[in-house]
């Protein structure tokens, strides 16, 4: 099953908007930091926080957002879905392999935006020091923080059929992902809602937004662990939706 | 077209298009006017010379710049994509409503929605100010001024979408291009407005009515022929193509 996902990715239109959300991260962000280098302290972590302002905030999230959209949406088509009731695999191999479809692609974004911020960095603003592989260890753990976000919306997508309707949702959670990591009031959310988890974990180390946190076992394991954790609940949850929910 | 647009209110019940953009709407406020209720802010309110109210309306400026783009996106996507399912496009044709009748009355229908959706966000932004405790007095006109362009700019766009959504199938081309232009829209707001020009997205960077100015947040004009030329230009454009929708086949 996960083979016939991984077929559907490869030939799916996702991959020019898979490209195009992180590298426009990384050509704002460079912009932004050869425009504002005096007042920035500089290096590699302003330059870094640069490019995730507004991809941590807002883009990443709604990017996968439509990237597990996308994976539903030919299923939702003619009487696919019907196709898709007959398979005699279970419903949990299903759920898991349109979860892991989904997660290939937003490891590429997430790729892109590493490899990207480091060439931009290195080649076109010359930034000092050596080249911060720890940058590359924030992207492996944004894949696992976005994992309940990949799963959530990946099950709003199956139930909702729409494929906008998904994408209005998660901008509605982004938004209230923002409200919970910059108030205080609030940062309980945080820990617990995917689209905060997000930006939390793309914020790590980062300098321009306080308490992210860093990049240390104590601040990372938690992210982690609630990641894992939340992603499993959620796919127990969408396996029971396929069981009981009558779509169609 | 007025039967026709009647036709496409009908349409939006099922599509739950209100509630989407009553929670979008709300979104928007809370995130704009979240700033407010923080000590740092609540100290600037009693100064006559901090301007409380445009720093207010610059922090809306840039939510509703990084928002508005993906909800046309969506709302436009919803609106068109369902004619693709079971020859939508084909049924109405039959019934006089050709293509491009059908596109044009779902901007008309969208930007009836989308007219008291705006003046309440811009309402419940004001409130929250007063809420918080702002005391120097409002200056109407640039919020007036805002509300009305980036209800027409929502309008161009909502344009773009529809028609985006009817001529590509696959609706994600539609808003993952509403949501490369959030992102365009948000840092438009950063850089030179002679580039925002320049840029379709950046036009909600242009629309701004209050501008950073070292410290201090002060208000200022917008250029409005760049503003009114954009429109015009958009309007011709999606007059001109959706008379070609109208002649294709599928």
């Amino acid at each position: 099953m996960l083979r016939a996902e991984l077929i559907k990715l490869r030939r799916s239109a996702i991959w020019p908007i898979a490209l195009a959300l992180p590298l426009l991260a990384v050509t704002t962000g460079t912009i932004n930091y050869a425009n504002n280098a005096d007042m920035l302290a500089g290096g590699w972590a302003a330059f870094n926080s640069q490019v995730v302002m507004f991809y941590g905030l807002l883009f990443f999230s709604l990017g996968i957002g439509l990237l597990a959209a996308t994976s539903w949406r030919a299923e939702h088509r003619g009487t696919n879905w019907n196709l898709l009731l007959t398979t005699s695999r279970r419903p949990v191999t299903l759920v898991l392999a349109k979860v892991a479809a989904t997660a290939v692609s937003v490891a590429f974004m997430q790729a892109v935006l590493v490899v990207g911020t480091l060439v931009s960095g290195a080649f076109v603003l010359r930034l000092d020091g050596g080249v911060p592989w720890q940058l590359v260890l924030v992207g492996a753990i944004s894949i696992v923080a976005a994992l309940p976000l990949v799963v959530v919306q990946s099950l709003l997508s199956m139930l909702l059929k729409s494929f906008a309707a998904p994408v209005a949702v998660c901008l509605a959670g982004c938004v209230l992902g923002v409200a919970s990591v910059t108030s205080v009031g609030l940062r309980p959310l945080s820990y617990v809602l995917p689209q905060a988890i997000n930006t939390r974990a793309l914020n790590l180390g980062s300098t321009a937004l306080t308490g992210s946190g860093s990049l240390t076992p104590d601040d990372v394991l938690p992210i982690l662990l609630t990641a894992l954790g939340l992603a499993a609940a959620c796919v127990a949850l969408g396996v029971a939706a396929i069981r009981w929910v009558r779509l169609r | 077209m007025t039967r026709a647009v009647v036709l496409e209110l009908r349409k939006m019940r099922r599509l739950r298009t209100g509630p989407i953009v009553v929670l979008l709407v709300l979104a928007v406020a809370a995130l704009s006017s979240a700033s407010q209720f923080s000590g740092g802010t609540r100290e600037t309110f009693d100064d006559p010379t901090a301007a409380p109210w445009a720093a207010l309306l610059l922090t809306y400026t840039m939510m509703a710049a990084m928002t508005s783009p993906i909800l046309t996106a969506v709302l436009a996507s919803r609106q068109t994509d369902i004619e693709h399912a079971g020859a939508g496009w084909t049924l109405a044709a039959t019934a006089g409503y050709t293509p491009g009748v059908l596109c044009r009355a779902k901007v008309v229908a969208l930007s009836l929605v989308l007219l008291p959706a705006v003046a309440l966000q811009s309402l419940l932004v004001i409130g929250a100010g007063a809420v918080a405790g702002i005391r120097a007095p409002l200056d109407a006109g640039p919020w007036i001024g805002y509300t009305t362009l980036l209800f027409l700019l929502d309008v161009a766009f909502l344009a773009l979408h529809v028609w985006l959504a009817a001529t590509v199938e696959n609706q994600l081309v539609s808003v993952g291009i509403g949501m490369l232009g959030a992102f365009l829209a948000a840092f438009t707001l950063l850089i030179p407005s002679a580039v925002s020009r320049l840029i379709p997205w950046g036009y909600y960077a242009v629309i701004a009515h209050a501008a950073q100015d070292g410290d201090v947040v002060t208000y200022q004009t917008p250029p409005y022929a760049w503003i009114a030329g954009f429109l015009i230009l958009v309007g011709a454009v999606y007059a001109f193509v959706t008379r070609r929708l109208d002649r294709i086949e599928r």
